[in-house]
């Protein structure tokens, strides 16, 4: 078994509100309800288009539609990324509560997330993929939730980072951010 | 609240379920739909084109329905593949008078009602969540009358 073996790396880390926010948002972006409204948007933007095209002839009407339809479009926007915020604030909080200080252990086929009053075991495999931002990775799971691993902690490892974008190889997304 | 334990394996079905009813809703599908379908009857009123008033009465109805309707439909479908596709197992749940102790193959912990986010309660199954580290649903047949009891005092704080 690999637990047998030694952990490919073993580290300490206390993610802040910042880095969890910005893994929240990669992760949102990658496959969670941002990403879906994004569908919505063009969905909406496409038929907006259609009906102000049929309404050519009364082009009062279809500029009117046009700017209604931007309108409430800004204003969905703005809604949804005020929920947002709220529900990661309102996740952190039960995070840095669960997780003051995690110690994370990188086995060969799964990992360990340890906190205080929460340990996690997750095998890689159940992860859906692995996005490495500037200062981050984001392991995301099927459901839209994720583990947040600052690349700051991994200065202690010994290739711990060049490990992780191996194993996820195939499920592997760079971001700028 | 007394002390007592469950072990509780999901069907497909409370999964899928559960995960249905988790969806938050902004709110604001009925009244953008009620503008659209407003907006339609007025070009009918107007005689601006009968293809029109159908097309705002259709997006209108959409979006009245998409909370509410399709997008837990659309929900059920998604979560009965990646049920098929993750690995489910039986948890072990243990509520006392603070917290809840869990213990399954991933995840073990303790976590105080302080940090509940959400709860519900349904016709088939109770949802509590701990922000995005843990959600759980436990459904009633796991449950005896007072346990039942119990947790609905404990969704009612």
């Amino acid at each position: 078994m690999a637990q047998s073996a030694s952990p490919r790396a073993v580290f300490s880390v206390a993610v802040t509100v910042e880095e969890y926010t910005a893994a929240a948002r990669i992760a949102s972006l990658g496959g969670g309800r941002l990403r879906t409204a994004w569908v919505g948007f063009v969905l909406l933007a496409a038929l907006t288009l259609t009906i102000a095209a049929s309404l050519a002839a009364y082009t009062l009407a279809a500029i009117g539609l046009l700017l209604g339809g931007g309108v409430i479009a800004l204003t969905a926007l703005c809604l949804m990324q005020y929920a947002f915020g709220r529900t990661v604030a309102r996740n952190y909080t039960v995070f840095s509560a669960t997780f003051p200080t995690a110690e994370v252990v990188l086995w060969e086929d799964m990992l360990e997330y340890n906190g205080a009053y929460c340990r996690r075991n997750e095998a890689y495999a159940l992860f859906s993929r692995l996005v490495e931002s500037r200062t981050l990775f984001v392991l995301q799971r099927e459901d839209g939730t994720f583990l947040v691993i600052p690349k700051r902690a991994l200065a202690t490892t010994d290739n711990a980072a060049d490990f992780l974008r191996l194993t996820f190889a195939r499920k592997y997304r760079k971001t700028r951010g | 609240m007394e002390t007592f334990s469950i072990s509780v394996l999901l069907t497909k079905d409370e999964y899928c379920s559960s995960a249905a009813h988790r969806l938050p809703s902004l709110g604001w599908g009925i009244p953008i739909g009620l503008f659209l379908m407003l907006c339609g009857v007025t070009v009918w009123l107007l005689e601006l084109g009968a293809s029109l008033t159908w097309g705002f009465l259709v997006i209108g109805v959409t979006a009245a329905l998409f909370d509410s309707v399709i997008l837990p439909v659309l929900v059920r479908g998604v979560m009965g593949a990646r049920f098929d596709r993750t690995r489910h197992e039986a948890w072990h749940l243990t509520f006392s008078g603070e917290s809840v102790t869990v213990k399954s193959g991933r995840v073990s912990g303790t976590f105080p009602y302080t940090l509940l986010t959400y709860a519900e309660e349904t016709v088939h199954y109770f949802n509590l969540d701990f922000g995005a580290e843990l959600s759980l649903c436990v459904p009633r047949r796991a449950l005896a009358p007072w346990q039942i009891t119990a947790l609905q005092r404990l969704i009612a704080v």
